[in-house]
């Protein structure tokens, strides 16, 4: 009898201990799914104009950012999130070169965004001497990458636009090309461009350079009005005000533009009824994987991305799926992308030679309509 | 934290309602733990199916690049039928019919095509890329599906004469020779011929080659069509299937290990055979886990087998998702459970505790009624009316309750008219007793009287004998009736605690100890005994002086066991006999008269538990021992307690 009241006290404290122990196994157990151990980011910085003329680039950055939560919702890039850094280079070459230089300081990151010929063509030497891999989106004047063992460029260029255009022009028959045109060296490339294939044709030139700062263009498409065909290419506003005032003055040649043209926000606008563009078929209806990637951005940004926009979705998916299961350091990224390579993008499908810096996606013509891209 | 567990330890032990809660919880564990492993195998289940109908998935993908390959070769059977190939492969068949050396002229003209950089083109070649024919091979295939379809599906396309000598191409092809090439001796031997991955420099494009023969309207064989087919354009045809995962990936390798496709960007041609997902696709079909890029993934996976007349060349096509993406139900349905369970759990705790009150408050408060009425409070009552087994407890113990105090007062009633009748009886008994004893000592007296008369008046010996036998016998009369009279008190009166070295002062009064050494070592010790107790120690002490003979020395004192006391009477007489040991304490007789002391005395103390034997050594002295158990004995002074 004296040892019953010790072996029930005995028998309470186990019974105690172990319903604490289930009770702490079971949390641990069952909170294991709340736990999300996060590993150390990888960083990617763009130089990105989100002021300026070239603020319509800005896109970029949020498609850059579609693909960034896409990669690290299930695996970010070898189980490490990739962590987007943005810079705004204010359209300005030299603030561009400052923000490098503090970026590699502060961030060191893995690879540099630059957009626009422009400010890419003013970081690619310092990328080659960070020995890191500077990619360009939205960089259309040509053989930007020749000659720098880290530079990467994925766009349209300049040759490609002009050669879809000058078919065009070949089509209508046209003799003489006026060409107005942004004097930057995006335009200037265009209009080199087309005044050598125009001239080869058989077509006379007359071409008008203006400026950012320019916006009416009344004088210049006056000079323009007795040509067969007017030719438009430039900055985006730059562009519109010379489709509107080209519209405005009542021409009836005529009118052909750039890709800068086939972008939503352009040919949505009434004054781009009826120019003919160089467009990617990333417009096109019928293109499944594009209409997929433009519904699920519309739905997450409220507005539809343009061709331009879409290589930051398509650049950062490239960078990712080359560097899968490889050590995530500038010389494999350099490396791999040197390699050449395939890659399925919403731009398109792209087989990029071994060696080969350029990824170009093609433009095909189209004309504008109604707001909508009709391919010829 | 000690003291917090302590708590919990001694509340849970006793309180009832703490078990209860107790047990809610422990149900609610152990569901969530069968939950969570039914969870768990769950997941296994799910991992199967995703699994299987990866492989499946990869089966169709398959069968779908197969098929797709093969409605491109029927594309080539389609043009070969066509009237542009054969009216353009007649006239240049009979061109070279017409020839002296149609090889000769073959091999001549392609020394001069292959001396031409890849880059650049003759008037010859030119003519042949902007012919008839070429214009359009190139229209219906080439620009077709890039133009329709933004899809670079053909490479090269060309058609060769009979001879092997190109007649159409759409791309400058590397060479103008053609019938030393194996796709087209294959061609020419089996009708058509698909050949596995390979690069072709004239489309800078890896794919296959998909070559037919065309015959002339005459049934004979008039040329081959070729056209190399950009595998990675059909493979993404096929992927645009709707994705059910975010995290699927589509790959395609060769039996070798070389990576055809992939749906993110790839290196063409790498080479794979040293890749987990390689080295454990080893069945025709099947899934598995492993991991890439630090993260574990299934595995969907089947090898080619072909479609209709093209037998395929086993590539492996992998459908494969991220695991935690597709394990991410179970994963929301562990926390759900665990969010669940927290709240069950707690709910539990506050229901049962609310429930458990309901039961143990009632029940501590019979439990309070029972233990007041075990301390003799029989008016306790339980105001608990409720129609459950609780009730009904509390309604049996006021039930009984009331019948205890019922029982209690009625005895106590009855005792108490019972005792007084006994103390009644008892005093006539005692008076009946005493004078009836009184009335017979007085006749004895008398008898001894007259029996002393007549013993000093007869003359005969014998006479005198027989009136001596009469006197003892009288006396022995004498003895009983004093004796009753001495027992007959003995537990008329309630046991009461006596202080041993008074008893003894008391009881030795008029005993004649003169020379006689008395060593008493009492202390303060006091027994609970009949209050004739003294009439023990006097009857010890009369039975030394009596008995003892040569006594000179008495001591009385104690000594204390684990067991209780023992009270030690000793005299240094010529102690008992040893065959009279066994006798002393009860009524015999002793030299021919009756001896009733030691008798008495023993059952003196029984009336209180205590009991006495003698222990002496005849000869040496008699030696009583008067054992006490503990709770019948003290001493008045703590000073003297002996330590334990």
């Amino acid at each position: 009898m004296q040892n019953a009241e010790p072996v029930k006290k005995r028998v309470s404290r186990k019974l105690i201990s172990i319903a604490i122990a289930v009770i702490v196994l079971a949390v641990a157990l069952l909170s294991c799914s709340l736990i999300n151990p996060q590993e150390e980011s990888v960083k990617i910085c763009a130089i990105i104009p989100l002021s300026g003329p070239y603020a319509y680039m800005a896109e970029i950055k949020d498609n850059l950012q579609m693909a960034i939560d896409k990669i690290n919702k299930w695996s970010g890039l070898n189980n490490r999130p990739i962590e987007l850094i943005v810079a705004d280079c204010e359209s300005d070459p030299a603030v561009a070169v400052e923000l490098f230089n503090e970026l590699e300081d502060d961030h060191h990151p893995l690879a540099y965004i630059a957009v626009t010929s422009t400010i890419y063509i003013a970081l690619a030497p310092l990328a080659d001497e960070a020995e890191v891999v500077l990619m360009g989106l939205a960089v259309a004047v040509p053989d930007v990458t020749v000659g720098h063992d880290w530079c990467f460029r994925y766009y349209t260029t300049t040759e490609i636009e002009t050669a879809c255009i000058v078919n065009m022009i070949e089509d209508t028959l046209s003799t003489k090309v006026g060409l107005i045109y942004t004097d930057d060296a995006y335009g200037a490339s265009f209009a080199g461009d087309i005044e050598n294939i125009a001239t080869s044709c058989g077509c006379t030139i007359m071409s008008e350079a203006v400026t950012f700062s320019d916006t009416d263009f009344s004088e210049e498409v006056g000079n323009l009005s007795l040509c067969d065909v007017i030719v438009a290419f430039g900055v985006r506003t730059s562009l519109i005000n010379m489709l509107t005032e080209i519209d405005d003055s009542g021409y009836d040649g005529y009118v052909m533009a750039g890709s800068g043209a086939s972008a939503p926000s352009v040919r949505e606008l009434p004054v781009a009824d009826g120019v003919y563009v160089a467009a990617p078929l990333v417009y096109k209806e019928s293109n499944v994987l594009a209409s997929r990637y433009v519904s699920d951005f519309e739905t997450t940004y409220g507005y539809s991305p343009s061709h331009m926009g879409i290589t930051g979705y398509d650049g950062m998916m490239l960078i990712w799926g080359l560097m899968a299961d490889s050590e995530l350091t500038r010389e494999n990224l350099r490396s791999n992308l040197h390699s050449g390579y395939a890659f399925s993008g919403v731009l398109g499908s792209m087989k990029v030679p071994l060696g080969d810096h350029e990824i170009n996606f093609p433009l095909f013509p189209a004309v504008i309509d109604g707001g909508d891209l009709w391919f010829l | 934290m000690v003291p917090m567990i302590d708590g919990i330890r001694a509340w849970s032990v006793s309180r009832l309602g703490a078990k209860l809660v107790a047990l809610g919880v422990a149900v609610i564990l152990i569901l969530t733990m069968l939950t969570a492993w039914s969870v768990e195998m769950g997941g296994e289940s799910l991992r199967d199916a995703i699994g299987g109908d990866s492989a499946y998935l990869a089966s169709l993908i398959s069968t779908s690049i197969d098929r797709g390959i093969y409605l491109k070769y029927h594309e080539m059977t389609i043009l070969a039928l066509g009237l542009v190939v054969r009216e353009a492969l007649e006239e240049s068949n009979t061109i070279f019919d017409a020839m002296d050396d149609p090889y000769g002229y073959i091999n001549e003209t392609n020394d001069e095509w292959i001396a031409i950089p890849m880059q650049e083109m003759n008037p010859f070649m030119e003519q042949m890329i902007n012919n008839n024919l070429s214009s359009n091979l190139s229209y219906r295939l080439d620009e077709h599906y890039t133009i329709e379809h933004g899809i670079d599906m053909y490479g090269e396309i060309l058609v060769t004469n009979k001879y092997g000598a190109l007649v159409a191409m759409t791309t400058r092809s590397v060479d103008y020779l053609k019938w030393d090439k194996d796709w087209w001796k294959s061609t020419l031997a089996n009708g058509f011929s698909i050949d596995d991955m390979s690069y072709d420099p004239c489309s800078d494009m890896y794919g296959v080659s998909v070559c037919q023969t065309v015959y002339s309207y005459s049934g004979e064989f008039a040329g081959v069509i070729r056209g190399f087919i950009n595998v990675i354009a059909i493979a993404e045809e096929v992927g645009l299937f709707e994705h059910r995962y975010e995290s699927e990936d589509l790959r395609i390798i060769t039996r070798h290990g070389a990576l055809i496709y992939s749906s993110r960007a790839f290196i063409i041609m790498d080479d794979s055979s040293d890749k987990n997902y390689y080295l454990k696709s080893i069945d025709q079909s099947g899934y598995f886990t492993a991991d890439e890029a630090e993260r574990s993934r299934l595995y969907g996976y089947y090898h080619s087998t072909g479609y209709l007349d093209y037998e395929g060349h086993d590539w492996l096509v992998l459908v494969s998702y991220d695991y935690a993406e597709i394990m991410q139900p179970l994963s929301d349905l562990r926390t759900n459970i665990l969010i669940l369970a927290i709240i069950l759990a707690a709910a539990s705790v506050l229901v049962t505790y609310v429930l458990a009150g309901s039961i143990t408050t009632p029940v501590r408060r019979l439990t309070r009624a029972v233990v007041d009425v075990s301390a003799g409070k029989l008016d306790r009552r339980v105001d608990i009316h409720r129609k459950d087994e609780i009730g009904q407890l509390a309604q049996a113990f006021n039930d009984m309750a009331e019948e205890l105090d019922d029982l209690y007062n009625g005895l106590e009633t009855k005792v108490a008219t019972r005792t007084a009748e006994l103390q009644v009886a008892n005093k006539k008994l005692g008076i009946l007793g005493s004078i009836t004893r009184h009335d017979a000592l007085n006749q004895l007296t008398v008898l001894r009287g007259w029996l002393s008369m007549a013993q000093e008046t007869v003359k005969g010996e014998a006479t005198r004998q027989y009136l001596h036998k009469v006197e003892l016998a009288s006396e022995n009369v004498a003895s009983y009736l004093n004796f009753t009279g001495e027992y007959e008190k003995v537990g008329i009166k309630s046991p009461e605690w006596l202080s041993v070295s008074e008893s003894y002062v008391t009881s030795t009064f008029g005993l004649n100890l003169a020379g006689i050494e008395v060593k008493t070592v009492l202390d303060l010790l006091e027994v609970y005994a009949d209050p004739m107790f003294p009439k023990v120690i006097r009857n010890l002490v009369d039975n030394s002086l009596k008995h003892g003979r040569s006594v000179t020395k008495i001591s009385l004192n104690y000594s204390e066991s684990s067991d209780g006391l023992t009270l030690v009477y000793a005299d240094n007489g010529q102690g008992v006999p040893i065959e009279e040991k066994g006798k002393i304490f009860e009524r015999v007789p002793r030299d021919g008269r009756k001896s009733y002391g030691l008798y008495l005395s023993r059952e003196i103390l029984l009336m209180t538990g205590l009991t006495v034997r003698e222990t002496g050594t005849p000869g040496e002295g008699a030696r009583f021992e008067i054992s006490i158990p503990r709770g019948k004995y003290r001493f008045a002074d703590d000073r003297f307690k002996v330590a334990k």
